[in-house]
């Protein structure tokens, strides 16, 4: 597979994608601190954000809207998923370490 | 050709961490703005969508990771979870991006303090990943001969 030509167009798309997110980052990073203007744009547009995306209409839901109360009652499956991780890899430790033993 | 279930998800996986890294880097601040063009409507909601996405491949990826244990499931070199070190610094910093985003959504109205936490955790594993990313490319850059 490694040799077809839609394979290698894949991987190297991908591979000069994640080059220019890191060319991206670093020159962000260790280029000229932004001008005032730059700045203002930046704060200008997490305003704008703040108004129209999904962070927004989370911060105007209102109290005990149906939504928010969905919203709220969902949160109990983060300790959820939480446990389930954990329990996941006790019984992949387990497995292991049992299924080694019978070999 | 029969392509099995871990290369789909290696590549979803991979443009999925491309997408956040894109969009979760030009939030970060006036600094990295331009990345996004300042249209930082357009990356919060590629973030928090992909986010979703990401959350979804890394529960595929642990599952299949079990199945693979218990029933012995055959799958590829492809896999992002399991024992190799690359798999393990992989599952590791998933886990600490997608704990430390929860808590960055879900503190943001409530705990300043939590929120600030969290964001600099989120940041050093972003950072973390990126260059993970990078180094794993290095490390397979015999597939990009041509």
């Amino acid at each position: 597979m490694q040799n077809e030509t839609w394979f290698k167009f894949l991987v190297w798309s991908m591979a000069s994608f994640f080059f220019f997110v890191a060319a991206c980052v670093l020159i962000a990073t260790f280029g000229p601190v932004p001008s005032q203007e730059q700045s203002q744009l930046w704060m200008e547009a997490m305003m704008a954000t703040m108004e129209k995306s999904l962070m927004g209409y989370s911060m105007q839901l209102e109290e005990g809207s149906l939504l928010a109360y969905l919203m709220y009652e969902s949160s109990v499956l983060i300790p959820l998923f939480a446990l389930g991780g954990l329990f996941g890899g006790l019984l992949i430790r387990f497995q292991r370490t049992h299924g080694n033993k019978i070999k | 050709m029969r392509l099995n279930i871990d290369f789909y998800v290696h590549w979803l996986w991979a443009a999925t961490f491309g997408l956040l890294a894109l969009s979760g880097f030009a939030l970060m601040g006036a600094r990295y703005g331009w990345i996004m063009n300042y249209d930082l409507t357009v990356a919060d909601y590629l973030h928090r969508t992909m986010a979703a996405l990401y959350v979804v491949l890394l529960a595929v990826s642990i599952l299949i990771e079990i199945l693979r244990i218990l029933v012995n499931l055959k799958v590829s070199r492809f896999m992002m979870v399991g024992i190799g070190s690359h798999q393990v610094f992989t599952l590791l910093s998933t886990l600490l991006l997608i704990i430390s985003g929860l808590f960055i959504w879900v503190c943001m109205e409530f705990s300043v303090v939590s929120l600030a936490f969290c964001l600099v955790i989120h940041e050093i594993a972003a950072f973390l990943a990126l260059g993970s990313i990078i180094w794993h490319i290095y490390q397979k850059n015999h597939v990009l001969t041509i």
